[in-house]
């Protein structure tokens, strides 16, 4: 999708702003310490770190007035894609400030104007189908010894797919696990491709990678067809958007759950008990992908995802057909909750900036490669929020959160927990 | 007629190192892309025929202090830099310029210092907003006006440097009433502290030992930017009825917000203007009411502040008709009260003024009364109306007047907006127009404001002739044109306001000479002209 075709909307940024805070009408509920929403924005200062900036950065490009620089790279990438703007922006007008980003970062790949620390992590992917840079021939190795499935040479209903971060990151081996195992034990028909597990291509196209996005989409789609896969379930976030929100952008719709979504249908069903006493005062981080980013797209043509044409009625500028707009509402924020209210003795305490204005954990948009003290910052003030509503522990639901998160907290002297839900859980089932 | 990119102009060296000096390499800059999202504004697109405009501005400096601005200032002086400075950047006339001038983002200037509760006094820094301001007042049990410039706009800017009329006006006063003393860093870079900081005895007042320079610093409509840079205002602060904290619920993108104990809002249509006005005014002089304006764009403004987008706006237009048209005459009134036996009181006395007026009180939706309560609260909303129909907006009627002649001064140009209207060039209905009536309601303030696409050439164009037409009109007419100076770039206005006013050009031209001496404030949108 050309960023040409944005050019109307783009030209419709007023400068207000508003993509940098917190939704004002939400702010009624938010300390003034924690209004600003675009890490982004916090870190760098200048408006062209911002939505709104970036907006205007396309059109420059795009009319040739500015030229591509080093900074120029800097403001383009040193943005983790985290869609609060996003939010933000539309609670009033009818822009897409998002999609713009990414178009521009899709011109950015396509004109080779890129972070050099990229290279390595494409070429890995295309090599290795990960974006850990490890041997594809290790990718199943979190799941030795599960006694599960194996796809496609097995068939099953339920595809676990563990995602990078989960299959590579041998410190969060075990919560994959877990989840797995509580899946399995519920009497799902459910299996894991392995070794033959690909990448969703979600991080390299929000990196600007359009054509990785498109590949492992289309090979991922048909490898479950084969398989007989009726429902994808993944414990990473960053999947979970891309097969529901992305893969929909270009015309794919895939029945996809995050297992936050089937813990809290086992635990209402009452399928798994939770029983032992958790005690322990956590905050939940919602992850963007899990959150606002996972809205999925209602309508698209393959390859022409967003722009509808648009008509004039009383100067009014509209749609039409009308554009199901995508606001971050519809995310899942109240699964994770409602798990972690079931917990016996586990008390949970709100952060902030939650739901569809939530911080982000630092790790998106190609950031931890190419501004890994960005990533790590951006973390830190994540953790620094949860601290100051008293919570002793973060718990989230995506691996790329939780890495973020595990280093962030590495030298704090008074000890702060990062969890992922599933281990709680696990730890309530009195495993 | 868009015009292309004019070749970059840049700092002298020494300045810019000079200035790097003060701040830090990390608040500085002058990088083709970091200027780039600094010449670009709403409104542009009107003067240069785009957004982008065709010049990059020579550096921008991010200042955390006083001092550091005034240290900045003076090496403006020394090297003869034209300077403009804003709070939140938002305003057309914060980065709008002739010429290419270095711009001083206050973003980092952004404390709340105190909160006087027992004396109603606020201290703020530039880049305040008003939203946040608001919460923390309501937890004191205070407020202050909001514009309708929105949530984001800065307490500063609308107190002390453009405007400041807004939706609390009624009871608590518009900006310029309540602003008190202010810490001002001149254009030659000397600090001073005006009203009764000058002898440093607290900032609780505007006026100080002899004169009282808050003519000067603001006059009617502010000086936007042409007079040094203001970094800090004291506020005087109204009563707040409602609970210490809003209750929200919901999500994107109109929250719901319960209503508030001892607030009560009530969005009221009437047969005719006069009985409108009528009603307006026995409201504002009854002093029952936080809030009471005329629905700013009337059917528009119910449309679009109440609807998520503009298809649903339209879809909402089509369906209710009858509702729409209602509120092409309607004011919007929110009571507050100390308490619900007082709460009833006021009530009481708003019925009897709509039976009285012949005012229909329109039921709300939640959705509508969610809506319509962030707008009046937190001019939340404002862009719905104003900016989501095509990104722009202008002003054609803009005055201060009694009711009655404020009122009168809209319907001389509506002939006009409707024509343009028709042909769907601009975004205007049928009686549309904001009369906000101001402590009391002895005075009025108007805006006709009347949308255009942004992105649309011919919109553009049209929006611009309406403009030039209503200027020339309500010249010819002596409806209060002079005060448009502060929307208008470049004098403008001020060139044919001016005879027609005392020649108030000529005097503030002495004056901005006077206090700058070099002329390094970059003042298109105050006056850039020498006498
Ligand atoms: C939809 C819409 C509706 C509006 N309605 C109203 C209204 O009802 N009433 C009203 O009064 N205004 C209105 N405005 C105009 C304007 O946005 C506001 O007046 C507001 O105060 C701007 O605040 P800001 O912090 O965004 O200003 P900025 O954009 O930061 O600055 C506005 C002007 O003040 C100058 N300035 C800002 N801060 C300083 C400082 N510290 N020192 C020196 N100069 C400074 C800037 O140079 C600029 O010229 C409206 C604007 C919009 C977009």
């Amino acid at each position: 999708m050309p960023l040409e075709d944005y050019r109307s909307l783009i030209e419709r940024c007023v400068r207000c702003s508003h993509c940098k805070h917190v939704p004002y009408v939400a702010l009624a509920r938010v300390d003034r310490r924690f209004r600003p929403v675009c890490p982004s924005n916090e870190k760098y200062h200048f408006h062209s770190w911002s939505a709104g900036g970036r907006t205007i950065t396309s059109y420059s490009l795009m009319i040739g007035e500015l030229k591509y620089s080093p900074k120029v790279i800097d403001v383009v990438y040193q943005c983790l894609m985290c869609g609060a703007c996003d939010v933000s922006c539309k609670i009033q007008m009818d822009l897409e400030p998002y999609e713009v980003m990414l178009e521009l970062r899709v011109k950015c790949v396509e004109d080779g104007q890129i972070p050099v620390e990229f290279i390595p992590v494409i070429e890995g992917l295309r090599k290795d189908d990960n974006m850990l840079q490890k041997p594809k021939s290790e990718r199943g190795k979190w799941a030795e010894g599960l006694n599960v499935k194996k796809l496609p040479e097995e068939k099953a209903e339920v595809v676990f797919h563990a995602g990078c971060r989960f299959s590579f990151d041998e410190g969060l081996w075990s919560t994959a696990r877990k989840a797995l195992t509580i899946i399995k034990e519920a009497g799902v028909d459910v299996g894991i491709f392995g070794v033959d597990e690909a990448c969703c291509g979600g991080r390299a196209y929000e990196m600007g990678y359009q054509g990785e996005l498109v590949k492992y989409m289309d090979h991922n789609v048909e490898s479950w067809r084969n398989a007989g896969v009726k429902t994808v379930v993944t414990p990473c976030s960053d999947c979970y958007a891309t097969f529901k929100a992305w893969y929909s952008r270009f015309g794919r719709r895939v029945q996809v759950m995050h297992i936050v979504e089937y813990l809290e249908r086992l635990v209402r069903e009452g399928t798994i008990k939770l029983t032992r006493e958790v005690p322990m005062k956590v905050t939940w981080h919602d992850p963007c992908h899990l959150g606002r980013r996972s809205e999925p797209y209602l309508y698209s043509a393959p390859g022409k995802p967003y722009i509808t044409p648009e008509k004039k009625i009383m100067g009014i500028v509209a749609y039409d057909p009308p554009k199901p707009w995508r606001r971050g509402a519809k995310g899942i924020y109240d699964p994770p909750r409602n798990v972690l209210s079931s917990i016996p003795g586990l008390k949970l305490v709100e952060m902030h900036r939650i739901r569809e204005y939530a911080w982000c954990c630092g790790a998106g948009g190609g950031v931890t490669y190419a501004y890994p003290e960005f990533s790590a910052w951006t973390a830190k003030e994540r953790i620094k929020e949860a601290r100051a509503v008293g919570a002793k522990a973060i718990v989230t639901a995506c691996g790329w959160c939780e890495r973020n998160f595990r280093d962030a907290v590495k030298d704090l002297v008074d000890g702060f927990e990062v969890y992922d839900i599933v281990d709680l859980v696990w730890e309530a089932m009195g495993r | 007629m868009s015009k292309a990119l004019v070749k970059d102009k840049k700092l002298p060296r020494e300045a810019y190192k000079a200035l790097e000096d003060i701040v830090g390499a990390e608040y500085i800059s002058e990088e083709p892309v970091v200027l780039d999202s600094y010449r670009w504004v709403w409104g542009n697109e009107g003067i240069f025929g785009r957004r982008l405009a065709p010049f990059r501005p020579l550096a921008v400096v991010l200042p955390g202090s006083v001092e550091e601005v005034s240290a900045i200032v003076k090496v403006c002086n020394r090297f003869k830099i034209k300077f403009r400075a804003f709070s939140t950047g938002f305003e057309t006339t914060a980065l709008t310029s002739k010429e290419p001038m270095l711009i001083i983002d206050l973003k980092r200037m952004n404390r709340i210092i105190f909160i006087d509760e027992k004396n109603r006094i606020a201290l703020v820094e530039p880049c305040v907003s008003l939203a946040e301001f608001f919460y923390e007042c309501i937890k004191r049990g205070l407020r202050f006006n909001v514009i309708s410039g929105g949530p984001s706009s800065s307490v500063v800017a609308s107190s002390a440097c453009h405007m400041g009329a807004g939706f609390q006006q009624v009871s608590g006063g518009y900006q310029p009433q309540n602003l008190l003393a202010v810490e001002w860093v001149l254009p030659t870079g000397e600090v001073v502290r005006l009203g009764s900081m000058a002898t440093d005895s607290g900032w609780f007042a505007p006026h100080g030992p002899g004169l009282n320079l808050r003519a000067i610093l603001r006059g009617y409509s502010g000086t936007n930017g042409g007079h040094g840079i203001i970094t800090k205002v004291a506020v005087r602060l109204a009563p707040w009825f409602g609970p210490p904290r809003l209750e929200v619920k919901g999500g994107p993108p109109i929250y719901h917000i319960e209503n508030p104990e001892n607030l009560k809002l009530y969005f009221v249509a009437f047969p005719s203007l006069s009985n409108l006005i009528e009603a307006l005014r026995m409201i504002s002089e009854e002093q029952i009411a936080m809030c009471a304006h005329k629905t700013p764009l009337g059917g528009i403004s119910l449309s679009m502040v109440t609807t998520e987008s503009n298809n649903e706006a339209l879809e909402k237009m089509e369906r209710n008709k009858d509702m729409i048209q209602k509120a092409c005459y309607s004011i919007l009134v929110l009571l507050d009260a100390f308490s619900p036996k007082e709460l009833e009181l006021k009530e009481s006395i708003l019925k009897k003024i709509l039976e009285e007026t012949n005012g229909e009180v329109i039921q709300l939706s939640e959705k509508e009364r969610s809506a319509l309560l962030a707008f009046n609260l937190i001019a939340l909303g404002t862009f719905r109306e104003s900016f989501r129909p095509g990104g722009s907006f202008l002003v054609a009627a803009f005055n201060d007047s009694t009711i009655d002649a404020a009122a009168n001064t809209t319907l001389v140009l509506e002939d006009i907006l409707l024509r343009y209207a028709k042909e769907g060039k601009i975004v205007f209905m049928p009686g549309e127009s904001w009369l906000a009536p101001i402590a009391g309601g002895q005075w009025c303030h108007v805006e006709q404001v009347y949308g255009y696409d942004a992105a649309d050439p011919e919109s553009i164009k049209a929006a611009n002739e309406v403009l030039a037409c209503s200027i020339k009109t309500m010249a010819e007419k002596k409806l209060g044109i002079w005060s448009d100076s502060c929307l208008a770039f470049d004098d403008s206005v001020n060139d044919i306001a001016g005879p027609l006013c005392f020649n108030y050009h000529r005097w503030i031209r002495k004056i901005r000479k006077m206090l700058d001496p070099n002329l390094v404030c970059e003042a298109s949108w105050y006056t850039a002209k020498d006498e």
